[in-house]
């Protein structure tokens, strides 16, 4: 059976691609939102620390299969390492409709100002893209606020004194401490720092007529049990499908997108739940896979005027892969100092974003999400017994004694970071797989032990009785905050998109995820990547009646 | 000539019927009779759950009791056991592979109720007795609620699905709830299974042998729906609880106390009289839910005799005393109220 | 019918076997090796944990691409244990049990014709999957009742109310 014609054609149903989504289904377009995985059930895998998004270690709960999905990773000394969503070094952000905001942490941090113009404010970087974005903090002010209100966050901006400005508050009142939080916030006050709560795309009081958080132990990685953990899949998405205009079409792995002779997108292969291929033509197709599955797509879909990939005609797709070198101390307590509420994450401050001495950028510090106890067995000062009675009286004395400060370093561009396909390597559906390859910039790592330092002073200051760093900033980029891969800019010849995510030389074909992220931020980059899709769905949704982006 | 044909269809028929009727028929009864190491515990994926049954308190209740026949219930039980054959044959089924739908613990429930008649009557005269409909279709609190997946943590605990498939919602629909599959609207919630697992180390009451036995085990389990398994009820962690300013609480360690708080829960500040929660505070800190609420039925009249006024401080007939025992109405929360509500210092 | 033919079904006795993938001598080996990993203190061990029973049902699902590993890191090892100590490793003395652990782990037992192979990443690797049997959750076969969640006072389920009515 031939699909009908529609509208748009989006791809990935998570931040980027539910809210696209959306926008365009109730501003009258007809819309299918594609999804390789399924509709998430809690029920699944609601409380098991071995198939969670956060340790998948036997199976990934929310997808991809990973047995279908495998990826490539280019070591260092340049061999070439097959990997799954279960084997470590895959990146995986979850394949199901809502994608990684079924089961984040959820933090909901607005890029500060100084983030959208880096290059600006730092200069140029030795061996780094780094660059200025195209669009200013204020061109995604509203953006940012549209996310905050429709999908729904807890926070106080006004707590926070390195906050971007914000016409408005943010829907719900932030969270309280708790007992780890409450002593992070008093040790960084008497540092003279300016700690606050942490904003959360999660319900503080009963909102959009779901209910609030009740502090489950099992947060970050996890479902919600009671949907009070706020993503695309139960807010957006619904509200797309209750429009008649948007059918989600799930368990659909998209092959490629089909470019015509004039350099059009005209729809896109895909293989259905039952493996059956199809042909789905649109007038406009939006990608929104993540950093990596987006820019493995582009280059899948090769075309007579674009023979390396759509939109690859410069070499850009794929380049500046970045994700966050995860960075901070641990401290030993010798008394409980963590209630194992969810989600355990509840202070931060942003004193380290920007401005500090000999620092590009920066990042925010936080106290840890609850450590689960397997997660928990490989937690040890350097030097610690790592299996015997030693390590097993470590574990059950001081489970609820070691408190971690940690936070995402904004990692520097660099352009051999990149995303490719691996010819040699084919899916379940016979597609050339992602291949990850580069490593980071030198200066991450320099910013790394700046940012651990900060972090091992203030546990000190809190009390702890024995502190050790843990930096990170080494090795290959990528993981779940992996953005990048199809940068914004206003010229062709150094980015894969304009200004506002459409491809530049193929005007129907859009992208809205992190890929269009020029740099990271120092923030876990939820709320980013989606006031970028209300920023893309925006610009689709007010120009497509006269143009449907055809050329000519 | 008759006869020459009569005996020519005897001599067909009868192995026919030999072997239609005798032989499986006879099958039946001696499978049906025999020992668990001649019958089910030949499939390897039953030996771990019949040896838990030979430990349990009812070793001599045979599986067939419980568990049905393949004709016990009409093609329902034919398909089943046949299903259990296949699967048994087709692929490596392992134990842990091997658990009671719904309708097998509603079934097994029905046996329970054989033996088990006074506290099958108190649990169908109490709370616990609530059925689906009663549960997912009260207009008054799917006011104030939408589903959740977590619903089926406490009520529905065996349903084969999950919220999204028990309950349609729409809030521009009467009630806002209901039931997509009207067969589920009577079937109880919380069946004994919920908090009883049958196949469990677990010594018979009284004298077995001419020896009273002493050692027992606690009668009650947790059904844990998320891992689909049971946890021994006196292995539940007692939890610390506080009142509002922070100070200690005294909790219950009875197991069936602990059993109780699994849904009877406070909120994450494990604050006593919180959400769910109705821990004892006041005179009554420290006594377990089952001091006053019987365990099958949860009626609490006459409860006070359980204690008083063998225990008694001040030598006032205390169910005459202003509090909700007497009179529901009245301010004084029985599970919370303390001398001081009355009596001044 | 059905019934009939469940008459028969003692001719398809399967052998008694506890493991799926694993022999009985190579599991005591791996049973010895992982109680000394988390050995029994006034918590239970990972023997008491079924630690061996998450291992050998993961070897033989998910685990599939450790098989030859484990084979072959079990062979080497006994063979280790038995220039030493002319013993198998389970039968060795719990001291002298640790002492080969600390060889293994340190790298100084990687000779032991494995061709390829590697005795501390043999370690390693049962390191990590009884970790992950011990702390995780019993559905996969470890952790039995829960007694990790015990040792480390953890509620599980947890206990928490659900928010009724409120706000």
């Amino acid at each position: 059976m031939k699909n009908k014609r529609v509208n748009a054609v989006v791809i990935g149903a998570g931040a980027g691609g539910g809210i696209v989504a959306k926008e365009l289904a109730v501003s009258g377009l007809s819309v299918v939102l594609f999804e390789r995985g399924k509709w998430p059930v809690y029920d699944e895998h609601p409380t098991d620390e071995l198939i969670s998004q956060r340790t998948e270690v036997l199976d990934s709960p929310f997808g991809p299969d990973h047995i279908k999905n495998p990826r490539v990773v280019v070591e260092a000394d340049g061999r070439r390492r097959i990997v799954t969503p279960i084997s470590g070094g895959y990146s995986n952000n979850a394949a199901c409709v809502g994608s990684g905001t079924v089961s984040y942490g959820a933090m909901a941090w607005r890029f500060m100002e100084e983030d959208f113009q880096l290059k600006t404010v730092y200069g140029h970087v030795e061996g780094s893209t780094l660059e200025d974005w195209p669009i200013s903090y204020n061109n995604l002010e509203p953006c940012y606020e549209k996310a905050e209100w429709e999908i729904g966050v807890s926070g106080d901006d006004g707590l926070n004194l390195f906050a971007p400005p914000r016409r408005n508050k943010q829907p719900m009142p932030s969270f309280e401490y708790n007992p780890e939080g409450e002593l992070i916030y008093n040790a960084a006050k008497r540092l003279g720092l300016h700690p606050f709560p942490i904003p959360m795309l999660r319900n503080s009081v009963r909102y959009n007529n779901r209910p609030a958080c009740i502090r489950n132990r099992t947060c970050c990685g996890f479902a919600c049990p009671v949907d009070a953990k706020n993503g695309t899949h139960n807010t957006v998405i619904p509200t797309a499908m209750s429009t008649g205009n948007c059918e989600v079409r799930t368990q659909c792995m998209i092959a490629e997108i089909v470019v015509d002779d004039k350099g059009q997108a005209a729809g896109v292969n895909y293989f259905d739940s039952k493996n059956n291929g199809h042909f789905q033509p649109a007038d406009i197709v939006v990608v929104s896979g993540g950093a990596i599955e987006t820019a493995r797509l582009l280059l899948n879909s090769k075309s007579k005027l674009f023979p390396r990939g759509a939109g690859n005609n410069y070499d850009w797709v794929g380049r500046n892969l970045q994700g966050h070198a995860y960075t901070g101390a641990f401290g030993l307590f010798d008394y409980d100092i963590l209630d194992l509420a969810g989600p355990g994450a509840t202070v931060a401050l942003c004193d380290f974003n920007h401005h500090n001495p000999g620092m590009v950028g920066g990042g925010l510090l936080a106290n840890e999400f609850n450590r689960l106890p397997y997660l928990y067995s490989n937690i040890r000062p350097p030097g610690s017994a790592r299996w015997g009675i030693d390590h097993k009286k470590f574990q059950y004395e001081m489970y609820r004694r070691t408190s971690q400060v940690v936070g995402p370093i904004q990692e520097m561009p660099a352009f051999d970071s990149r995303v490719t396909v691996d010819e040699n390597v084919k899916d379940y559906w016979g597609l050339p797989v992602a291949r990850l390859s580069g490593s980071r910039h030198p200066l991450d790592y320099e910013n790394c032990k700046f940012l651990s330092a900060k972090a091992e002073k203030i546990l000190k200051e809190a009390g702890a009785y024995h502190t050790w760093q843990s930096v990170g900033g080494k090795g290959l980029s990528g993981g779940q905050h992996q953005a990048g891969t199809a940068r914004m800019g206003n010229d062709k010849k150094t980015s894969v998109v304009n200004r506002f995510g459409q491809v530049h030389e193929i005007d129907n074909l859009f992208i809205a995820d992190g890929s269009l992220m020029v740099n990271n931020g120092g923030f876990n980059p939820a709320l980013t990547i989606m006031a970028l899709g209300y920023w893309v769905g925006d610009y689709i949704a007010t120009n497509f009646s006269s143009t449907k982006f055809r050329a000519g | 000539m008759a006869s020459k044909a009569f005996r020519k269809i005897v001599l067909i028929v009868a192995p026919v019927v030999i072997l239609l009727v005798v032989v499986p028929g006879g099958g039946y009864i001696w499978w049906n009779n025999a020992v668990p190491e001649k019958t089910c515990m030949q499939c390897h994926e039953i030996v771990p759950s019949a040896e838990a049954w030979y430990a349990s308190a009812h070793r001599d209740i045979r599986c067939v009791e419980c568990h049905g026949t393949a004709l016990s219930n009409g093609i329902h039980s034919l398909k089943e056991k046949a299903g259990m054959l296949f699967q048994h044959t087709t692929r490596k089924v392992a134990h842990e592979d091997i658990r009671l739908n719904e309708m097998q613990v509603l079934e097994t429930m029905e046996r329970c109720s054989n033996c088990h008649q006074s506290e099958y009557a108190r649990w169908n005269a109490g709370g616990h007795a609530i059925n689906y409909h009663e549960v997912f279709e009260d207009s008054a609190h799917n006011a104030m609620e939408t589903p959740y997946w977590d619903c089926l943590r406490c009520h529905g605990m065996f349903y084969d699905g999950n919220i999204k498939t028990l309950v349609r919602y729409d809030p521009e629909m009467p009630g806002g709830w209901a039931l997509k599959n009207r067969k589920q609207a009577n079937l109880p919630t919380i069946p004994c299974l919920a908090c009883h697992q049958i196949h469990t180390e677990n010594e018979p009451v009284g004298k077995m042998a001419g020896e009273l036995v002493a050692k027992r085990n606690p009668a009650v389990h947790l059904y844990i729906r998320a891992d689909k398994r049971y946890q021994r009820a006196d292995r539940l962690l007692q939890i610390p609880m506080v009142n509002e300013q922070g100070d200690t609480i005294e909790v219950s360690n009875y197991p069936a106390h602990k059993l109780c708080l699994q849904c009877h829960s406070p909120n994450f500040k494990r604050i006593v009289n919180t959400e769910d929660d109705r821990t004892p505070t006041g005179v009554h800190e420290g006594i377990s839910c089952t001091a006053c609420h019987e365990v099958h039925s949860n009626d609490a009249t006459n409860s006070c005799e359980n204690c008083h006024p063998a225990i008694n401080n001040c030598g006032l007939d205390v169910s005459q005393m202003n509090t909700t025992y007497n009179n529901p109405n009245s301010v004084n929360n029985i599970h919370f109220v303390s001398c001081e509500d009355c009596h001044s210092k | 019918m059905v019934a009939g033919g469940l008459m028969f079904m003692p001719c398809c006795r399967y052998p008694e076997q506890p493991y799926r993938f694993l022999s009985t001598e190579e599991a005591d080996c791996i049973i010895a090796l992982t109680e000394q990993i988390i050995p029994r203190d006034n918590y239970p061990g990972a023997t008491d944990a079924g630690v061996i029973y998450y291992i050998d049902r993961q070897l033989s699902s998910v685990f599939h691409y450790d098989q030859q590993t484990y084979r072959n890191g079990i062979r080497s090892m006994q063979k280790a244990c038995n220039e030493k100590y002319k013993r198998l490793f389970q039968d060795l003395q719990v001291p002298v049990q640790i002492k080969m652990m600390e060889e293994m782990e340190a790298g100084n037992l990687n000779s032991y014709n494995w061709p390829g192979g590697n005795l501390s990443s043999f370690f390693n690797l049962v390191m990590k999957h009884t970790m992950q049997a011990f702390y995780g959750s019993p559905i996969h076969g470890g952790n039995k009742d829960y007694v990790s969640f015990e040792m480390l006072q953890i509620d599980y389920p947890l206990v928490i109310g659900q928010n009724r009515y409120n706000t």
